[in-house]
């Protein structure tokens, strides 16, 4: 009997112990704010009447092979873009790179080092093959690199990396992004994050390891992955690029990543983010590319996109005013028929960013040697004669 | 590399270094030494080691800890019924998660369950479950992962990285399907062996059975 009750007490003490020790955790999972919105961005230079449109080339670096360019506005109104280059993608020579554009005089510093292969594999204490697609995110709490470690194999064993920075000058060491249950390896970063109401960050997240898929990462302040939302689909759809239209509503375009020739897809949330509603194709061709889009003053939407089945000689842009179910036709930002193999005729990987004054910026590759930097503004785009009409 | 990496790590030489019969101790603990050390300089083979272990979780932990004990010392940290239990249980939940996240299953994503805010209620739910079912190491085992949960030990905050990882889940499936590859042989072999038996006729003047003769024969 004294043993009975000894037993009962041990295993009463044991069951309020697991369930003390559970508590921690769900009130720390618990968020007041559990709905949380988008949070758009402030919207100047609405009256712009004049139609504007610019384009150069970012500094160049001397690598053999650059790609997947991102762009971001720090605080202080400069501009940061980010990019990849070494002697080929997935090399393992390649490095993050990093220029400036003051505000003020609008010239671009030289291009410095921002991560590499060597610095990443010290700072996680992992095998890195290879670093690439970096996206940045910068706002008045900072500027984030998020970028992609290839610890074995192609990109699809790859993870995703971050790094912060209060300046845009000196950054915290490396970090795993913890996004994938399967040893944290085939998940890949492209697409803008977005900020929530609440703080966290909505980061687009696409799977390669044996299947495709999409997904959104919600990001809270100390960088721990607090839910991953997928957009369901069979099919091989990557690199979501979301556009909120509201707080609550968004959509997010898919790059179709099969052999075969598809079409740009997208998929709405209504909830911002939580939930994401079955795919749905659109009339924009492409094989296998990367696509970005915007939020014009108007409310229209715009895709920057490979306009080709086959190749990525034709880079376009195509405007939608009923949220992507009709489009423009496609106004082509370049479009390359020369035979002369000698070069990469590619002009691919479109990023595409807001600044505060109201101006669309867009850096893309240009031929792996480049990466060229479009501006315009929303009155260039109603002027256009094929984007002024959108439903045509 | 985390402390779980340390642990798992060491438990995974021990119970794997070779032993020699006079001191069947001697060599895992100097081949953990050797390991710890090699660990600890940092170097590019323990870079790989580490990328290919992934974020091992607490119930394999627990099961490598108690394999060593088992090879080294002789003496056991879990009961036999306690190791199938965790063993079945990470082969389920090794099941139900990564098909999914794989991307062989879209319908579904069971991990985001494991975002939950009530997700480490239900495992220590499950853990009060196993203490009144006497398995009291399997709880213990449920206690230290929410205990990793709470101190973040891993770098996920998902309650599922606590209890279930990729090696430990495959080793665990690969031995429940000999489980239930066993189970079935038996039961298809379990006509034949009776059809060999000799049948006795009833008899009308058999003893009757003694009193308890059912009941299991005490441990």
């Amino acid at each position: 009997m004294p043993q009975d009750r000894s037993r009962r007490l041990f295993t009463s003490i044991a069951a309020l112990a697991l369930v003390a020790a559970a508590v921690p955790a769900v009130v720390r999972s618990h968020r007041p704010t559990s709905s949380p919105q988008f949070v758009m961005p402030a919207r100047a230079g609405a009256s712009d009447t004049r139609p504007a449109y610019s384009s150069e080339f970012l500094p160049a670096t001397g690598a053999e092979s650059v790609h997947a360019a991102t762009l971001s506005q720090l605080a202080n109104g400069d501009l940061i873009a980010a990019w990849y280059g070494g002697s080929d993608e997935a090399a393992g020579d390649v490095m993050i790179y990093s220029a400036r554009c003051d505000h003020d005089s609008g010239r671009w510093s030289s291009p410095a080092v921002l991560e590499t292969r060597a610095h990443t594999e010290k700072a996680l204490g992992l095998h890195v093959k290879s670093v690439g697609n970096p996206v940045l995110f910068a706002d008045s709490h900072g500027v984030t690199l998020f970028y992609v470690s290839i610890l074995f194999g192609g990109w699809s064993g790859s993870s995703i990396s971050m790094k912060t920075s209060a300046d845009g000058v000196h950054w915290s060491p490396p970090r795993s992004v913890y996004t994938s249950p399967f040893m944290n390896v085939g998940m890949l970063v492209r697409g803008r994050p977005l900020r929530y109401s609440d703080g966290t960050v909505a980061l687009p997240i696409y799977h390669e390891l044996l299947r495709k898929w999409s997904a959104v990462a919600r990001i809270d302040e100390s960088g721990h992955v607090i839910d991953i939302v997928r957009i369901a689909d069979s099919r091989p759809l990557i690199q979501p690029w979301i556009v909120p239209f509201t707080g609550k509503r968004a959509v997010a375009l898919l790059r179709w990543s099969a052999p075969l020739p598809g079409c740009v897809t997208l998929a709405d949330s209504g909830d911002a983010g939580r939930n994401w509603s079955q795919t749905f194709g659109t009339r924009l061709v492409q094989r296998d590319s990367a696509v970005a889009g915007a939020l014009l003053r108007d409310g229209s939407l715009l895709a920057i996109y490979n306009n080709s089945a086959w190749d990525r000689r034709d880079l376009s842009m195509a405007r939608s005013t009923d949220g992507g179910i009709h489009w423009s036709r496609p106004h082509p930002l370049e479009r390359d028929t020369n035979p002369d193999q000698s070069v990469r005729r590619e002009y691919s990987y479109p990023y595409v960013f807001q600044t505060a004054d109201g101006l669309y910026h867009v850096v893309y590759t240009w031929q792996r040697t480049r990466i060229r930097h479009l501006t315009f503004n929303d009155s260039w785009v109603f002027h256009d004669a094929v984007l002024g009409k959108p439903s045509a | 590399m985390t402390v779980i990496h340390f642990v798992v790590l060491a438990c995974a030489v021990a119970a794997f270094a070779p032993r020699s019969r006079r001191w069947p101790a001697a060599l895992p603990i100097a081949a953990v030494a050797v390991a710890v050390l090699f660990v600890l300089t940092g170097g590019r083979v323990s870079r790989t080691v580490v990328t290919l272990m992934g974020a091992p979780s607490i119930t394999t932990a627990a099961l490598l800890a108690d394999l060593a004990l088992r090879r080294s010392f002789g003496t056991s940290l879990l009961t036999s019924r306690e190791r199938s239990t965790m063993l079945w249980f990470l082969a389920a939940a090794a099941l139900a998660i990564y098909p999914a996240e794989l991307g062989f299953v879209t319908i579904v994503d069971p991990y985001r369950v494991g975002f939950l805010a009530g997700t480490p209620l239900v495992l220590a739910a499950l853990g009060v479950f196993l203490l009144f079912r006497r398995d009291y190491r399997t709880a213990a085992v449920a206690l230290l992962a929410l205990v990793a949960l709470d101190l973040r030990l891993l770098p996920s905050v998902n309650a599922f990285d606590y209890v279930v990882d990729p090696l430990g889940g495959i080793v665990a499936v690969g031995w429940a399907a000999l489980r239930a590859i066993k189970a079935a042989a038996s039961v298809l072999r379990a006509p034949k062996a009776a059809s060999r038996e000799p049948v006795i006729p009833e008899t009308p003047w058999a003893a009757p059975a003694a009193p308890g003769a059912d009941a299991p024969a005490a441990r």
